[in-house]
């Protein structure tokens, strides 16, 4: 052994069931040989034994296997709280609000757009109907000069009359 | 922002507008009219005159008293189209969308053309081509556009 916290470790080692076969004999021979090394073999002894009767008058043992245990607790570390998933929800809605709106926005915009235009160009159309009507011109092109064309304002008729004797009169 | 706008809204009224003008077609009905002094018309095949067209026929200075529907064509027309649509077996006109709600009509009678007239025919007026007929009857040919205003 190198020094004296070499030989408590292994000492240690040795009472955890850690050594192998040979380096576990070394130690062995050593615990019979020399007086320090009984004195820390003792040590160690004694305080396991008070550390199993601790565990076994106070319940201190696990009851569940170590592995479960800490997945359990690394379980509820990582498990979001109610808040957590409450405002997650919040934010996942107004994002998709904000998202809506930046979609749906611009294409409202666009056929309220195209919405007034046609109204106006129904607009413009009635108002040339009517420019046209104060402009109103008729243009007859006839071969025969007894053909008769007047315009009635009031009814809206333009009559294009054709004075010839009908057939067999 | 609001001048880009103003003129993406300009853009368009000048887009519908010339949509309007140029890809909306002008729906135009002409009905061939008898008129008579008789309460029945001898031909089975002849139908009574709509109210309307009836009512601006009796505000003219016509003697008859009656008004039947012979023949009833529709054609519809965009910008610079024209077609031709058979009223009857001697009877035939030619109409023309020159635009802006203008017509060009001729009425070409037994193949040969008579006569063109060429004015506004906004929905809700009338273009009438009219002559006699024989026993004291007369021939009309009503030209209009049919629209939400017509009737």
């Amino acid at each position: 052994m190198k020094n004296r916290m070499d030989k408590l470790l292994k000492i240690q080692a040795y009472f955890d069931n850690e050594l192998g076969p040979a380096e576990a004999r070394e130690i062995e021979q050593l615990l019979v040989s020399e007086t320090e090394a009984q004195r820390i073999g003792d040590f160690i002894h004694k305080h396991r034994e008070t550390l199993r009767k601790l565990d076994l008058e106070h319940g201190y043992s696990l009851p569940i296997p170590f592995e479960v245990y800490w997945a359990g607790i690394r379980s509820r570390i990582t498990q979001p709280s109610m808040i957590d998933v409450i405002s997650g929800a919040i934010l996942d809605f107004v994002e998709r609000v904000r998202l809506i709106r930046r979609t749906v926005a611009p294409v409202t915009v666009i056929a309220v757009c195209l919405i007034l235009c046609i109204l106006a160009g129904n607009a413009l159309t009635r108002y040339r109907s009517r420019v046209s009507n104060t402009k109103f011109e008729i243009v007859a092109l006839v071969k025969d000069p007894g053909v008769v064309t007047y315009r009635d304002w009031t009814q809206g008729v333009t009559l294009m009359w054709f004075p010839y004797p009908a057939n067999g009169e | 922002m609001s001048i880009f706008a103003i003129v993406v809204c300009a853009l368009l009224f000048r887009c519908v507008i010339y949509a309007e003008d140029r890809f909306l077609p002008m729906q135009l009905e002409a009905i061939l009219i008898w008129g008579t002094n008789d309460e029945q018309s001898p031909d089975p095949n002849h139908k009574p005159l709509e109210p309307s067209i009836e009512a601006k026929l009796r505000s003219q200075p016509f003697k008859w008293k009656k008004y039947f529907e012979v023949n009833r064509q529709s054609t519809n027309l965009v910008a610079k189209a024209a077609a031709k649509l058979k009223m009857s077996q001697e009877c035939e006109i030619e109409v023309l969308n020159r635009g802006d709600s203008t017509v060009e009509v001729t009425l070409i009678g037994k193949g040969q053309r008579v006569g063109t007239v060429v004015q506004p025919l906004p929905p809700g007026e009338l273009l009438i081509l009219g002559g006699n007929a024989p026993n004291m009857t007369g021939w009309f040919v009503v030209i209009r556009q049919r629209g939400k205003d017509s009737q």
